[in-house]
């Protein structure tokens, strides 16, 4: 199974985005916030 | 190093979801990183607990040390994977997690400079220190950025993939080229193995000026090849007879014309045209060939 390249370009950028958001409630639950 | 940028196709969904979960890591960890200096930053710009030394120090605070030490290492990882299935994917994705260094440095500078500058601790006015080190990690963030990025501008557009390396294949305008084709295959010495493996680069990728000189440089090329088959072949066409004394002239220009050939040849693999395979079997027709010249 192959995945089309601009879905891919998406992907990418999502996975991004959603990598600093899974930090930021990271460090939060760190914090005890 | 040529690679193809804008390799057609799809991408195995296994390298896709590899490499996201390499950028995504990327930007988690970097923003633990950058979260964690902010952290510590709020206490004064240093903490410590435990040994003699660190009396001084005010107590780290609780996400400190895990954000700080799992963003550093973290990094290391998730930037191992983003790098092996990034170039897998080609293209800008390949370069991709080198933006990491300029996230990293860019961010901690900008937690100096807004410590430092618009956010001062305890009132303390302008810190100078705080704003030339947040000064000295943006040069040491953008500093590459400078380096490369004029390279990628002189090789953009049309030439961006035609680096060392990198065969092109050379069509007309209405041919974009056919990827799976052998280039330089009328110019390929008899019983020379194709080049497999290396990537190809459409001509409809390439400036009419890179057209037209690579058009000429194989010209001579498959000129060069099938002049000295043709005298190697015939081992008898090699006999030359005595030149007259009003042809001597004439002969010494195509012994020069065989030597720029030569050099051409030599320009064409230093640039990645050639292997060194094909520049080899070029060489040893054009030397019988000027051997062959009394």
């Amino acid at each position: 199974m192959t995945v089309p390249r601009p879905i891919v370009n998406v992907i990418m950028l999502g996975a991004a985005v959603l990598g600093a958001f899974v930090g930021l409630r990271l460090f939060e639950m760190l914090a005890g916030g | 190093m040529g690679f193809d940028t804008q390799r057609p196709g799809g991408v195995p969904a296994r390298v896709v979801l590899l490499a996201a979960v390499g950028y995504g890591g990327m930007a988690m960890c970097l923003t633990l990183l950058f979260l964690g200096m902010r952290i510590v930053m709020d206490v004064g710009g240093s903490c410590g607990e435990g040994g003699p030394y660190v009396r001084a120090a005010p107590p780290c605070p609780d996400a400190a040390l895990p954000a700080t030490f799992g963003g550093i290492f973290g990094l290391f990882v998730f930037g191992a994977i983003a790098t092996a299935y990034g170039s897998r994917i080609g293209g800008a994705w390949a370069a991709a997690p080198l933006l990491g260094w300029v996230a990293l440095f860019g961010s901690l500078g900008w937690n100096f400079v807004d410590y430092g500058l618009f956010n001062p601790p305890e009132e303390a006015g302008v810190e100078v220190g705080l704003v030339i080190c947040g000064v000295l990690l943006w040069i040491l963030a953008v500093g590459p950025l400078l380096l490369v990025l004029p390279r990628r501008q002189r090789g953009s557009g049309a030439s961006d993939a035609t680096g060392p390396g990198t065969v092109v294949r050379i069509g007309s305008a209405d041919d974009p080229g056919q990827p799976d084709q052998e280039p330089f295959a009328a110019a390929r010495p008899v019983g020379e193995a194709p080049s497999n493996g290396i990537p190809i680069v459409p001509a409809a990728r390439l400036s009419s000026a890179e057209r037209r000189e690579l058009a000429g440089i194989a010209s001579a090329f498959g000129a060069a090849v099938e002049c000295a088959e043709a005298e190697t072949t015939a081992p008898e066409a090699r006999a030359a007879p005595e030149l007259p004394a009003d042809q001597d002239e004439a002969f010494s220009e195509g012994t020069q014309a065989l030597l720029d050939r030569l050099e051409r040849l030599g320009d064409m693999r230093d640039r990645g045209l050639l292997t060194a395979d094909e520049f080899d079997a070029a060489k040893v027709t054009i030397i019988a060939e000027l051997e062959s010249r009394p």
